[in-house]
């Protein structure tokens, strides 16, 4: 009876965590005031990426089909990094591209649209249309749940375009790699599967221009407009402290 | 048993409410061997895939990781199980440890830590997919780069500057005087990023007091120097050496140069180098090891043991990628017989002292938190499991069908 009591009160705390997970999306100002330590985010999921838009995309199955997702777009202001959020089979992932990968996935997205609407597309030879469109770093956080992503990994990703049951879908397949969480014992080793994100044509579009810097400069500015504040605040209180009695009297 | 359980539910429980950044992780592995001829009969066993050449007394490892994090705090504790008499029975693992960061560049672990910055392995094929037959394992690839000293009871590491890193970490000895806890137990490395290059380290491993041949007390220790280039794309390649500092030492007989509190066997002056090349759908691998100094079966007129003869280890593997979830993974090993006679207790020992060999074909199946593999394994001169006895290294071949399953979340 104990063994069974212990078990559920490890279940529910595991799963409250999922439970009370964020429905709202993050915004700068939940970043700005995340100092990443604050009880609130166990439950609530990490504040360390806006969450600006979503977009819907598939993955594959266990059985090799696919199966559609609604994914998170989600920017990191700090070091400005962007990329998506979804669950891929039974795990938990944020992709994130740094400028030179976004670039690339832009320029192969416009590629791919132009060669769908001229009808070139290969239709054999996936291993190759896979990476058609070039190849460039990913950073990768992944975990069972949302808020216990604690592994992470650092591969590359293919931009290029698949056919499933006919229809071509523009991919981004990010290549397996070593977990590099490292605080396993050494022979625990750890590993993050390759992940291929299919979009149609529309949803490419919208990922892509979500992707662009224009779009990100939004929320970048949103962020500094934050930091700037408590900077301003910050200077006008300094100088009216040390500012001189002569000077106050000519208030 | 419930004891256990309850702890570490409350553990779960009280971690949830005290803490921001509460991880609980899991990785368990298990490798059955429903046959596998041994020269002399077909048997079956289970076990982690690392269990040695006795599989069936095992049966695999169930992992549990907790973490708990905040900016300038946090804490580490694994639960695993493992055999015991009459069953299986719950243990702790290496990271059991709390730390803090009293400033932004210095993190100050207490309790169990592995001291294991800048640590480099070179592992692939049957390592991580088939049962790890000698010549895949250990001092094969494991820490064969740059080693790590696991265990230790305090961990210090600064990151004064970006890119570089310096971390003094060692073992409380207990009941002798200090120094064998801040030195002789006790590693001090640093390393370097050069950003677009690659990444530089070294360190000095501190070893237990020796003596010499007339008796005397002598310390020694372990010089490792490692560099990793990433410069070039898809490449990866890794090279390390391991320098003893004190070779006179060793000519006293007895093998008391080793870091047996870093898990590793007996180290003599080695070097090592590990390649993996990524050419879309195919990753190639390749590891190369060389003893320069071994020690000879006999002695001179002194009883002074010779150094003498070189010592190579080596592997390729290429897997070939399929499609995202199927991947055929392919391995070779070998290991000369003076390179296994190094890693011998004693010289005296009959065990391992011919070259050996093993190879290994499989599929692997690429789930989002799992891998399911299923292969054929050779092994020759004793290098595959159930092969404990001498007279089992006098058959020249054997094979085994791995069945493995790793599933982590």
């Amino acid at each position: 009876m104990k063994k069974l009591l212990c078990t559920v009160c490890m279940i529910c705390s595991l799963s409250s965590a999922a439970l009370f997970a964020a429905k709202e999306k993050v915004t700068a100002k939940d970043v700005y005031e995340s100092d990443g330590s604050s009880l609130k985010e166990f439950f609530t999921g990490s504040k360390k990426y806006i969450e600006f838009d979503d977009v819907k995309l598939r993955t594959s199955t266990v059985l090799d089909s696919l199966k559609a997702r609604e994914a998170t777009l989600i920017y990191n202001p700090r070091n400005k990094a962007a990329g998506v959020s979804t669950y891929f089979e039974t795990m938990f992932y944020n992709f994130l591209f740094d400028e030179e990968a976004r670039n690339l996935i832009q320029k192969g997205f416009e590629q791919y649209k132009k060669d769908f609407e001229e009808k070139s597309l290969i239709r054999k030879a996936s291993s190759k249309t896979t990476r058609m469109y070039g190849s460039a770093k990913v950073y990768a956080e992944f975990g069972t749940i949302k808020t216990m992503m604690s592994h992470y990994a650092n591969s590359v990703f293919n931009v290029g375009y698949r056919f499933y049951k006919n229809t071509p879908f523009f991919v981004l397949s990010i290549e397996s790699a070593k977990d590099e969480w490292s605080d396993a014992e050494e022979e625990t080793r750890w590993v993050m599967p390759t992940v291929t994100l299919y979009f149609t044509l529309a949803q490419g579009e919208l990922f892509s221009t979500d992707m662009s810097t224009d779009v990100l400069k939004i929320y970048q500015d949103e962020f500094e407009q934050f930091v700037n504040s408590d900077l301003d605040e910050e200077k006008n209180e300094n100088k009216k402290y040390n500012k001189k009695d002569d000077d106050l009297d000519t208030y | 048993m419930k004891k256990i359980i309850g702890l570490i539910a409350a553990v779960a429980l009280s971690a949830a409410s005290a803490f921001a950044q509460v991880n609980v992780s899991s990785w368990n592995r298990v490798c059955f061997l429903p046959l596998n001829w041994n020269g002399n009969q077909i048997v079956s066993g289970e076990a982690e895939n690392w269990a040695g050449t006795n599989p069936g007394v095992v049966a695999g490892t169930t992992r549990l990781f907790f973490t708990g994090d905040t900016k300038n705090a946090g804490f580490r504790m694994e639960v695993y199980t493992t055999s015991s008499a009459g069953g299986s029975a719950i243990a702790l693992g290496d990271p059991n440890y709390v730390y803090v960061k009293p400033f932004d560049w210095m993190k100050v672990s207490l309790g169990q830590v592995n001291a294991n910055m800048g640590l480099g392995h070179v592992t692939f094929g049957m390592f991580d997919h088939g049962y790890r037959v000698s010549s895949s394992t250990g001092d094969y690839c494991e820490n064969i780069i740059f080693s790590e000293m696991a265990r230790c009871n305090f961990d210090v590491v600064l990151t004064p500057i970006p890119n570089l890193w310096i971390e003094y970490g060692g073992k409380v000895v207990a009941n002798k005087e200090a120094y064998h806890t801040f030195l002789n137990y006790a590693k001090l490395s640093a390393g370097y990023t050069i950003p677009g290059v690659g990444f530089a380290r070294a360190q000095y491993i501190g070893l237990p007091d020796t003596t010499d041949k007339k008796g005397d007390t002598v310390k020694v220790g372990l010089i490792e120097a490692a560099f990793d280039l990433t410069c070039v794309p898809n490449l990866w390649l890794s090279a390390g050496v391991k320098v003893p500092t004190n070779f006179e030492t060793l000519n006293d007989g007895n093998w008391k140069l080793s870091i047996t509190q870093a898990g590793a066997g007996h180290i003599p002056l080695r070097a090592a180098i590990g390649a993996q090349y990524n050419l879309n759908p195919f990753v190639f691998h390749a590891l190369a090891i060389a003893s320069f100094m071994n020690i000879s079966d006999s002695t001179d007129s002194d009883g002074i043991r010779e150094f003498k003869d070189v010592g190579f280890a080596g592997g390729l593997g290429v897997d070939f990628k399929i499609n995202d979830r199927y991947t055929i993974i392919t391995d070779f090993r070998y290991a000369s017989a003076v390179y296994n006679r190094i890693l011998q207790s004693s010289v005296s020992d009959a065990v391992t002292t011919r070259g050996t060999a093993a190879g290994y074909v499989g599929l692997a199946q690429n789930l989002s938190n799992a891998i399911f593999d299923v292969g054929f394994q050779l092994a020759g001169n004793g290098a595959g499991p159930f092969t404990t006895t001498v007279e089992d290294k006098k058959f020249d071949l054997t094979w085994s069908v791995p069945v493995q399953i790793t599933c982590w979340f």
